[in-house]
């Protein structure tokens, strides 16, 4: 099991979000921090295959991102998602699941599975509109792991989760990174210590940083930050 | 279940199962054909837009009976409405904010709008095709003539309702086509009121030229909105 990115980027007119990035992930999970404008969405859409690379690829085992295959063991939550109005928690996840080609019977188990995980079983039948941004969070981790897959991308998955929330998120991602890639994306530099086996930090479209943090002697935060004191100095 | 099988099922202890979970996730995923996605997508194109084309086919039918003679200008008055709707739901993932999810998904955005463009395609061909003889058969038009005078509203309606869900993001762009295709819609109704001079009989041959005109518009905005999907899900 390995993603491939090879020398991925992205331009818009003369700016580049994304600057010749290249890297072999294999089971586990990965931290990527940076600031905002830092390239790491743009990163991740293109490592998803929703976002066409300026120059470069990625893949999956061989399967490129523009394939069926590819999406067909994808699992992604976008930094910012909507809903249908009448969809309720059930209807969201049954809806995405047909879009997955998951069977009918199938889909069914998962979701009741998975509702149980992300804690919204009790809620499921009420209209989406009427949850707090925690739970439609929870609910966009849900359809992630809809379709088991082995390639995991979440831009921000802990934004509106309140500590406890958090602490369970951290407990699914440490347990899902045994069997498959998990890339995360967030600003929360705790949330990346506890559960990543490996920190990408991006800057500039660029990583800065990757590799095991232990490594260091300083702490993941300090570090972090002296990302942006440098930045500004630079201004 | 024999007295032997029940003596060892007593004797032995069924085991756990071991890796149960990376077995299972061995059998391979079945596959699913374009037509069956197409048919599975029916329950989530929109209530509404559904309850309106029920509505407009019920209103065809009653049409000839109430509005008699009069019954090409309703119908050709009807068919931009239903452009409206096949537009509208083409658009419905980026209004909702769904593109990105959806574009993640196996089948893809692409297929997606397929799928509903198809699904609410054939509805407007049969609304279409129904429309035709009922017009031809109470109203004062021949056949050829009926026909172009219904599809030709619906091709002005679709595609410039596809050209600007496609250039302006949001609900402008949404509103900028309702109110085109109620625009369009309202002067087919007024059709033989105020704008008698647009259905002489030496008119036809222009009539074609837009509807040969319009059809071409209408496949080429298709096939860019469909291969536009990559902007749909950069709209932040």
């Amino acid at each position: 099991m390995e993603l491939v990115i090879d020398r991925l980027s992205k331009q818009y007119g003369s700016k580049i979000a994304v600057d010749r990035i290249s890297a072999k992930l294999g089971k586990g999970v990965y931290g990527l921090l940076g600031a905002n404008g830092a390239g790491k969405t743009t990163l991740m859409r293109m490592i998803c295959g929703i976002l066409k690379p300026t120059s470069g690829s990625v893949s999956f085992d061989g399967i490129d991102s523009e394939e069926e295959n590819f999406r067909a063991i994808l699992g992604y939550l976008p930094q910012d998602f909507g809903y249908y109005p009448d969809f309720n928690a059930y209807d969201f996840l049954f809806y995405l699941s047909s879009l997955k080609a998951i069977p009918k019977k199938e889909a069914k188990a998962k979701i009741n599975e998975l509702l149980d995980v992300v804690g919204l079983k009790d809620v499921a039948k009420k209209k989406i509109k009427t949850y707090s941004g925690g739970m439609k969070q929870r609910l966009g981790i849900a359809q992630a792991l809809l379709n088991d897959p082995k390639l995991l991308i979440l831009d921000e998955p802990t934004a509106g989760l309140d500590p406890k929330e958090r602490v369970r998120f951290r407990n699914l991602i440490e347990k899902l990174g045994k069997d498959c890639i998990v890339l995360l994306s967030t600003h929360i530099v705790s949330d990346i210590e506890h559960i990543s086996d490996e920190v990408l930090i991006m800057k500039d479209g660029s990583f800065v940083f990757q590799g095991k943090w232990n490594d260091k002697e300083s702490s993941l935060e300090d570090f972090y930050l002296s990302q942006f004191e440098e930045g500004e100095d630079s201004e | 279940m024999n007295r032997f099988e029940r003596g060892i099922k007593e004797s032995f202890s069924v085991p756990n199962p071991i890796k149960k979970e990376e077995f299972i996730k061995k059998f391979p995923k079945p596959e699913m054909s374009l037509s069956k996605f197409v048919i599975s997508q029916i329950p989530y194109v929109s209530k509404v837009t559904w309850a309106l084309t029920i509505l407009m086919f019920i209103s065809v039918f009653l049409a000839p009976r109430i509005l008699g003679v009069k019954v090409t200008w309703f119908i050709s008055g009807l068919t931009p409405l239903m452009a409206l709707l096949a537009v509208s739901e083409s658009n419905r993932s980026q209004k909702y904010n769904m593109a990105q999810l959806e574009a993640s998904t196996r089948f893809s955005l692409r297929s997606l709008l397929l799928a509903r463009m198809l699904l609410l395609g054939i509805v407007s061909f049969v609304l279409i095709i129904v429309s035709v003889p009922l017009g031809t058969f109470y109203g004062s038009f021949r056949v050829f003539e009926t026909s172009l005078y219904v599809i030709t509203p619906f091709l002005l309606s679709a595609s410039i309702g596809l050209y600007i869900v496609r250039s302006i993001k949001g609900n402008n762009g949404f509103y900028m086509v309702s109110a085109i295709s109620l625009f369009i819609s309202l002067i087919m109704f007024m059709g033989d009121k105020y704008f008698g001079f647009l259905f002489l009989s030496t008119g036809v041959k222009y009539w074609v030229m837009l509807f040969i005109l319009l059809l071409v518009l209408t496949i080429v905005e298709s096939k860019r909105l469909l291969n536009n999907t990559e902007d749909m899900t950069w709209s932040l």
